[in-house]
């Protein structure tokens, strides 16, 4: 095999590069994690953390590594054989060093990190040079880092969950039928019930609803596409229980429901007769599985709309004059056309509802009552003095397995069962429009929906504003006063200004790490591709209270140390919402030619000049929009970091959450009407400056022309 | 052919590639001369632009070596092979001018400003399209952005010029200008060009040498006379413009072969070895068939089951012994209708005796 010798050169030139960086590493930066954290360490401390001052062999085995990959003793041999030595050596350092401080216990560092990225990008450069991946150097090594990233931070911890299911956690012995006593224990088989239960009902209202609405949508009237646009918009930007207090605020036991009723028909109402004992008291009916249904199918519905929607637009319309000119009437055309064509996305809409109902934790934490579900049951076990991690394991594997059961059928059965063809010749005919029974009680369905939103959103702003909702609607800034007039370490600020910081610093890192992967799994072919294809599928499917669970088990103790840190928060933000960057990534590479980035290639350059002077000019507006939606998943993050924060670290569904527990509903609400605001405001800025740029519209004809 | 001094073969070697349990390509060897243009040319799914994007490396064999002139390229990545593609969707890019995407692979090459504004003005003005520089691709008709493409591809002055199936989204017009400046420009630079079409008369009218392609596997390599006139099998005969596939008896006659159909003796001066004697398969070319009124001359005798006028001959196809017949006739002979008897005439030029049966293409 005859091997460039100028691109030889190169490759060598970038091992000892990457050698000495993580030879400078050792020298100068913490190789150890330190007990607070990077940046609120003491200089001492730091200093006491560097690799060569540690008392402790493990760090000197790395950099002996990459003090030999730097001189590279068999540089004299055949190519394939060095770059064979060079693979070798890196991939069996990151084992051997991983292996060593989860055995001895030690934690991590920066230093560490950095060392096991040059190893990895050594072993990825040597592996290119050996022909993986069309022997292109970084794609070899982004690879690699996202094939390490998912191992790291989805399967170890999930791995970890395991476990401690069938390893006694204080006296190490195995216990293979843990898991079995744990299921047949009471409340178990009731929890599991109940999340069926509640999920199935939950996503045929949510099913029903968003056809409802997409009919409506795409063939009723144009006036009603601005509404639809802020409809689809305020569940994303609402943070996961705050429908839920709304619902409490309208229907709860001093709600304005009850209220209402019990003005009317409560004990000296104005219907009942003067002297009697009246016909209502108080009740706590939204409480249990009412509550959460009507929550859920709230917070649910926009999705479903949002998935059948977009099938709409891609059945043809001549269809449907086809079947009108042989005589079929609106209805028939409907009936036998139509709603076939719509089954798959139908049924697509119907299990996307399923897994988030089973993953919502937020609404039957504060609705629930005695409903009790797998994610707040997971919650319940290990929170306060039960600490069971063995039962919220057991609870967080069967939520996992179903989820994942479900989002298999999703993703390989109806992914592959459409019918919808998109031929690109748009342009003719018209869709139909609906018999005018059905346009009239659709449309009836839609203003009511849209009414009862408004009422929510809007209890939800006047409770912040209120002194007592349901007792003094007396008129107050109290709460806002309290949570935003004591400074900025006081009432709400802390946590507000923590997770905007933290949603920033991790919007942009999910939205890049999404999109490679999108653009790895879509346009290459590489040994491994399975279990980055697994990875991901798995952090679409996997429930936040789980993975909240997995990793407190898996980071808490060596190799990888990050509890209590904030940035176990940025790494669960990252690896919750990486789905969204995948999602935006793969929908925007399939506009995208594949030829482009051939073009490029032939044209010598490299894939790293290929990415910046070809895919990311194109794919700028899917950046920004995966960003801006991660950051805002980030806003509103909940069910995995309600197990991850700490006083220190503190987050504002958490800081609105205890607040709740508290029974300060007042300030609760001041505090997510803020949120919503905050957020609302960011989506409509880039909106608005972002839009459709003259770059998008072009790339949409490069996609026609293909 | 100018195999100028720079020019380079190409060479596969026990080249296979399969895409998970699907062998695209199976055990293929192909050399391909310095200097030539050379079209791989097959029905759709039969492996031609598989080849092109291994020569490219685009796609990595799945075993066998590639070679580009001295060079073992097989695990070079594509930006490493020093080749020029055309793509069939042109691959422009959309976020840069015409001017931008021509000078790409030099600005790349971090050739300076003032000598790359230079080499892409050069370019431009070769393919005709001098002073464009500033537009956008969306301002340009189909038939710039495919000069575009193709002076993007000249620009780097490569080793080797691929074309996939580069004419395809013209129309017809067009398409037969395109295809001749293709052809001069790759006469006057010398560079070896591999180029992928389904379209035949494409393939006769810009090829040193054409190789036919079915199934993954190579049908027959030769010059686009070659392969018309002396088809190596059924496949090829009927792939390489139309032909009726009709049994007949072949002797062999010193330095002709008799061919015998329905009655008919034809001599062919083709008396190559390897042509099988007695009961065989021919090619007829529906062009060499004349019509006669029945019992006229000696030949296979049919009944005329459709005819249609086409302007500048007669296409009429016949039942003839069970087997349909196509022939095309040119204006001014006698018109025969539906129902009518006739008598086949055959030239002999337009017979083809093959080594291999098999399907012939569908």
């Amino acid at each position: 095999m005859i091997i460039s010798t100028s691109d030889s050169a190169r490759t060598e030139r970038a091992i000892l590069a990457w050698s000495l960086a993580g030879l400078a590493a050792f020298a100068v930066l913490p190789w150890r994690a330190l007990d607070y954290g990077l940046f609120d360490a003491l200089p001492s401390e730091l200093w006491d953390a560097v690799g060569w001052r540690v008392a402790d062999w493990l760090p000197w085995l790395p950099t002996v590594v990459l003090a030999v990959l730097a001189v590279r003793p068999w540089r004299a041999a055949a190519p394939a054989l060095a770059y064979r030595i060079d693979a070798a050596l890196g991939g069996a350092a990151i084992l051997a060093l991983l292996a060593g401080a989860k055995i001895w216990g030690v934690p991590l560092g920066l230093a560490a990190a950095i060392q096991i990225t040059a190893l990895g990008a050594i072993a990825a450069l040597a592996a290119a040079r050996l022909g993986y991946v069309q022997g292109d150097g970084f794609m070899t090594g982004s690879i690699l880092l996202i094939a390490g990233l998912i191992a790291a931070f989805i399967l170890f911890p999930l791995s970890t969950i395991l476990i401690r299911v069938v390893v006694d956690f204080k006296t190490g012995e195995f216990t293979p039928f843990r898991f079995f006593e744990i299921v047949m224990s009471p409340g178990f088989g009731r929890a599991l019930w109940n999340s069926l239960v509640l999920a199935i009902a939950v996503a045929v209202s949510t099913t029903i609803l968003g056809l409802v609405f997409a009919l409506y949508a795409t063939r009723a009237t144009a006036r009603f596409r601005g509404l639809i646009r802020i409809f689809s918009i305020l569940p994303i930007i609402t943070p996961p229980f705050v429908v839920g207090l709304a619902l409490i605020l309208i229907f709860g036991r001093s709600g304005t429901i009850n209220d209402g009723l019990l003005a009317l028909f409560g004990s000296g109402g104005l219907l009942v007769p003067e002297g009697g004992s009246g016909w209502f008291q108080r009740s706590g009916y939204i409480y249990g599985f009412w509550g959460i249904f009507l929550a859920q199918t709230l917070a649910f519905t926009p999705v479903s709309y949002l998935v059948l929607h977009g099938l709409f637009g891609t059945i043809s319309p001549s269809l449907e004059e086809a079947s009108l000119t042989m005589r079929a009437s609106d209805w028939q055309t409907l009936r036998h056309v139509t709603f076939p064509l719509l089954r798959p996305g139908i049924a697509n809409a119907f299990l996307l509802s399923v897994i988030e109902s089973l993953a919502d934790f937020g609404n039957p934490l504060i609705l629930g009552g005695d409903y009790d579900v797998l994610s707040t049951e997971i919650y319940f076990s290990i929170v306060g003095a039960r600490l069971d991690y063995a039962r919220a394991g057991a609870l967080g594997l069967t939520l996992l397995a179903v989820s994942l059961a479900i989002f298999v059928i999703q993703n390989r059965w109806i992914g592959r069962k459409s019918y919808v063809t998109v031929t690109g010749k748009g342009g003719g005919g018209h869709l139909m429009p609906l018999p005018s029974w059905m346009q009239n009680s659709c449309g009836v369905v839609v203003y009511a929906w849209i009414a009862f939103t408004a009422v929510l959103y809007g209890s939800i702003f006047m409770g912040g504003l209120v002194a007592n909702w349901g007792a003094d609607y007396t008129p107050t800034f109290t709460h806002h006063a309290e949570l935003w007039a004591a400074g900025l370490n006081y009432g709400g600020w802390p946590s507000y200004l923590n997770t905007l910081k933290l949603a920033l610093i991790a919007a942009p890192l999910t939205a890049v790490l999404g999109i490679l992967i999108a653009y790895v799994t879509t346009r290459k072919r590489f040994v491994g591709r399975g279990l980055v294809d697994f990875g991901a599928m798995l952090s679409f499917a996997i429930p936040g209270t789980v993975m909240g669970v997995s990793y407190i088990l898996a980071f808490n103790v060596p190799p990888i140390q990050l509890t209590g840190t904030a940035l176990i928060l940025v790494v669960s933000f990252i690896f919750r919402n990486m789905p969204v960057g995948i999602r935006t990534g793969v929908s925007a590479l399939s506009q995208i030619d594949k030829s482009l980035e051939e073009a490029s290639l032939t044209q010598r350059a490299g894939s790293l000049r290929t990415i910046i002077s070809v895919v990311l000019p194109l794919l700028r507006p899917a950046i920004i929009s995966a960003s801006v939606y991660s950051f805002i998943r980030a806003m509103t993050a909940f069910s995995a970091v309600i197990f991850l924060v700490t006083a220190q670290t503190n987050v504002a569904t958490t800081y609105i959450l205890a607040r709740v527990e508290r029974g300060n509903y007042g300030v609760a609400v001041a505090y997510g009407s803020v949120l919503i605001l905050t957020m609302l405001i960011v989506s409509m800025l880039i909106d608005h400056f972002v839009g459709r740029s003259r770059v998008q519209r072009r790339v949409a004809l490069a996609g026609g022309n293909a | 052919m100018i195999a100028t001094a720079a020019s380079v073969g190409i060479r596969l070697q026990g080249v296979t590639k399969v895409f998970d349990t699907n062998t695209v390509i199976d055990n293929i060897d192909l050399t391909i001369r310095s200097g030539s243009l050379t079209t791989l040319l097959g029905p759709s799914g039969c492996g031609k632009t598989t080849i092109l994007r291994l020569i490219a490396g685009l796609e990595t064999a799945t075993s066998g070596q590639i070679w580009i002139g001295d060079q073992d390229v097989t695990a070079l990545s594509a930006s490493h092979r020093d080749v020029a593609m055309v793509f069939q969707s042109y691959a422009l890019f959309p976020h840069m001018t015409v001017g931008e995407n021509v000078g790409y692979g030099l600005k790349v090459q971090n050739v300076p400003r003032a000598e790359r504004d230079e080499r892409v003005a050069k370019a431009l003005a070769d393919v005709g399209l001098a002073g464009f520089g500033p537009r956008y691709i969306d301002q340009m008709s189909g038939g710039q952005q495919q000069r575009v493409a193709v002076a993007r591809a000249l620009i780097l002055q490569p080793k080797v010029m691929l074309f996939d199936e580069p004419l395809s989204n013209l129309d017809t017009k067009l398409r037969r200008s395109m295809r001749e400046d293709i052809r001069e420009l790759q006469q006057k630079t010398g560079i070896t060009s591999v180029y992928v079409t389904h379209d035949q008369s494409e393939a006769l009218a810009v090829s040193d040498e054409v190789v036919v392609m079915d199934a993954g596997r190579i049908a027959q390599i030769g010059t686009p006379e070659d392969l018309y006139r002396r088809p190596g099998s059924a496949f090829v005969a009927t792939f390489m413009g139309e032909a009726n596939i009709l049994d007949a008896t072949v002797e062999r006659q010193g330095a002709t072969l008799v061919v015998g159909i329905g009655g008919a003796r034809l001599e062919l001066a083709d008396a190559r070895p390897g042509l099988p004697e007695g009961e065989a398969q021919v090619a007829v070319r529906p062009e060499s068939i004349r019509l006669v009124a029945e019992g006229r001359v000696q030949g296979p005798a049919g009944t005329v089951k459709a005819c249609a006028y086409v302007g500048a001959a007669t296409e009429y196809e016949i039942e003839c012994a069970g087997a349909g017949v196509f022939a095309i006739v040119p204006a001014g002979q006698p018109v025969f209708g539906p129902g009518s008897r006739v008598t086949l005439a055959i030239d002999p030029v337009g017979v083809a005796v093959f080594a291999e049966t098999g399907r012939p293409a569908a």
